[in-house]
């Protein structure tokens, strides 16, 4: 890293990437909109990948620079699925759109950090920057709200509003689910992508 | 995987997760494109005077056995050290002649094929090569889970089998699966914190780095590991307070509830029994026994007062899975005591095989009713052993067996328990143990003589499935024959804990 920051202001990101987390995971719990839960969990996301950063910015060694990348990976493809899963218009909304629904699902499961998606090994790399920066308790905020995402998750999963998708749209959200499987089941892959970017930076 | 290493899972492990990740995404594609779905839907009506249902099931546990037996050669060297089933010479018959080295394997293999039999015997299993398919990769993601050499492919493992399993039981009560998930979830997390903590004493991911940190670990480290095992899979077996969801699955899906029930249950148990005896952090986390010990007598008594209580087939079955944890838990506290009675831990092994069968003969009798008298409230129930003998039989053998009532299998593990417990002389604990034996037994017996002899006027009963008629004759005659021939399973269950679950350095 090309970086060196004092430790004070490493540890204010770290402290404000944790709130920002925890703020937005119960912002999510208590939205009522589905698109509105998702948003604030594509928030925490992000919070999750600067604290990826934060632990690299602390501890070189902690891979956190990796993780960081893989958990951003994660959530662009899991935005970017939901996007086209999602309604643009009110005429466009048919409950069960097959591909729509299953979009979503893999876009909520990438999002909480479930396999067999990318979500997964982006949520263990972060959690393990943290423990290798010697903050074990941002861990534990990190994994509750994990677990606290599921509760919007569910609710996100089963709601029935979906479209029916054809041409370029469908092909984009196929390709999509079908990177964050590949990555979710083939991890080296995210890793070379986020070693690419760790070169960069370097 | 060390600081910088660009490898976090071992090749083999990512090819078999590809593999296991099959059935998924066929599953997934069957509900995607709804003209693939129609013509197998179509194959299995057009065979539906042939055994159909059974072939599929049978094949998928198959398929099952084979994608598991292809993670071998990622276990470790203190695991089943073999080479690749197709490739070694024999390989065969020492699998045939041992009898111990894939012993987890075949017990998930008859689980699953009794699972896939309930499936299919059931008038509400619709869809059954979808359920087939998520079944089969649950099954698969298990045995991988338990089997697994790495830490971070045991809890991948672990929780994309608790995708499927939710996938399989949010068809019938969404309610349910996703408290299973959630609940799951979080401990899946816990056994992740444990093994992160591990993976950065260690430095690798492999779980032979267990055993050494006990070396070279400070207590506080190893306590970490080790509650985080044990507290993360409470959620699987049932034990309190991670057992909400079962009751809660009861209510919605009693015909899908066999599934999560069985399998996690299996897993979880092997799982506990090669995370914490296995690699003998069981003895050297001197609080980990007791606290092992308080909570499997909660789950104990709470679930036998529930039993008691309940007033519904699927409440007792529900409650009969949260109790039976209750064993297997004391069990392992009782094995961390300073004589480590041997007795115990086979106990416990036993008890992991032999007690998902009579949990699959309860949660039949429970949904059997359900489907075919259209409750399973036993108030509104009396006088059914006429009409359905075999589902009052299963009821009462799987009920037995879990109350450690001879000639059924689960007194083989009660017989172990009880004798490692007077061996250690803890007499209270045993007469406990006895008590809550002598209530679960009058529970069942009472619900069981309200529910099929009651003299009252029998409510209409429709016809059955004959796959659940051979189910039914199929389990309990599994839990009689583990009964009276016991020595082999008590055999088995010792060279269990010396090959598959060890793990040595």
């Amino acid at each position: 890293m090309g970086i060196a920051l004092a430790p004070a202001p490493i540890a204010a990101l770290a402290l404000a990437s944790t709130a920002l987390l925890v703020v937005a995971t119960l912002l999510a719990v208590r939205a009522r909109a589905a698109s509105q839960s998702f948003s604030w969990i594509v928030v925490a996301g992000a919070a999750y990948a600067v604290l990826g950063m934060a632990s690299a910015l602390h501890v070189r060694e902690s891979d956190g620079v990796r993780a960081s990348v893989l958990q951003l990976l994660a959530v662009v493809l899991a935005s970017a699925v939901a996007m086209l899963c999602s309604t643009t218009s009110e005429g466009e909304k048919v409950a069960g759109g097959r591909l729509a629904t299953a979009g979503r699902v893999l876009a909520w499961l990438t999002l909480v950090g479930l396999p067999p998606t990318v979500g997964f090994h982006s949520k263990v790399m972060v959690y393990r920057a943290l423990l290798m920066a010697g903050w074990g308790w941002v861990a534990v905020v990190a994994m509750l709200a994990s677990a606290t995402a599921l509760l919007p998750a569910f609710r996100g999963m089963g709601s029935s509003e979906g479209v029916e998708m054809r041409g370029l749209r469908a092909a984009g959200a196929v390709a999509g689910m079908a990177a964050i499987v590949l990555l979710g089941v083939y991890p080296q892959l995210g890793f070379a992508i986020a070693k690419v970017v760790e070169s960069l930076a370097a | 995987m060390g600081p910088g290493s660009a490898t976090m899972i071992r090749p083999d492990v990512v090819i078999v997760n590809w593999l296991l990740a099959l059935p998924f995404f066929a599953a997934f594609c069957s509900e995607l494109f709804p003209g693939i779905a129609a013509r197998v839907h179509s194959k299995a009506e057009a065979q539906s005077l042939a055994p159909g249902p059974f072939l599929l099931g049978a094949l998928a546990s198959v398929m099952g056995v084979v994608l598991s037996l292809s993670l071998m050669p990622a276990l470790g060297p203190g695991g089943v050290n073999v080479n690749y089933w197709w490739t070694a010479d024999l390989y065969h018959m020492r699998f045939v002649a041992d009898g111990l080295a894939a012993f987890v394997i075949l017990a998930i293999f008859g689980l699953g094929l009794l699972i896939h039999l309930h499936m299919a015997g059931l008038p509400e299993a619709s869809q059954p090569h979808h359920r087939a398919a998520l079944l089969l990769a649950a099954q698969g993601c298990g045995v991988g889970a338990v089997l697994s050499a790495d830490v971070v492919a045991l809890v991948f493992l672990l929780e994309l089998m608790l995708v499927c399993l939710w996938a399989l039981a949010a068809m019938d009560a969404p309610k349910g699966a996703f408290r299973m998930l959630a609940t799951a979830h979080v401990g899946g997390l816990l056994v992740l914190g444990g093994m992160l903590v591990a993976w950065q004493e260690a430095g690798n991911t492999s779980l032979a780095a267990l055993p050494l940190l006990l070396v070279s670990a400070d207590p506080g480290t190893t306590g970490v590991i080790a509650f985080g095992i044990l507290l993360g899979l409470l959620p699987l077996i049932s034990g309190v307070p991670g057992h909400g969801w079962g009751p809660l699955l009861a209510k919605d899906g009693a015909a899908v509830a066999v599934a999560p029930t069985s399998l996690l249950l299996l897993v979880g148990g092997y799982g506990l029994l090669r995370l914490l005896p296995g690699t003998l952090i069981l003895p050297a986390v001197p609080a980990l026994g007791g606290t092992a010990l308080a909570v499997g007598l909660c789950a104990l008594g709470w679930g036998a007062l529930h039993v008691w209580l309940a007033r519904g087939l699927r409440q007792v079955a529900a409650w009969l899975t949260v109790a039976q944890s209750g064993y297997l838990l004391i069990a392992l506290g009782v094995a961390a005591g300073s004589n480590q009675p041997p007795a115990c831990l086979r106990a416990a092994s036993l008890h992991v095989l032999l007690t998902p069968l009579a949990l699959i003969a309860v949660w039949s009798a429970a949904s059997g009713l359900v489907t075919r008298v259209g409750t399973d409230a036993i108030a509104a129930l009396g006088g059914l052993f006429r009409q359905m003998p075999l589902v009052g039989v299963a009821l009462l053998a799987g009920g037995m067996s879990i109350a450690g009532v001879p000639p059924l299998g689960g007194f083989r593990v009660q017989q172990q328990l009880l004798s490692g417990l007077v061996a250690e002389g803890r007499f209270v604990l045993t007469a406990l143990l006895v008590i809550a034996d002598v209530i679960i037994a009058l529970a069942v017996v009472g619900v069981f003589r309200r529910t099929f002899l009651r003299g009252v006027h029998p409510p209409t009963v429709l016809r059955s499935s004959p796959w659940l008629s051979v189910q039914l004759v199929l389990v309990v005659a599994a839990l009689l024959a583990s009964g009276i021939w016991g020595t082999p399973l008590a055999r088995w269950s010792e060279g269990l804990q010396n090959t598959v679950l060890s793990i040595s350095p």
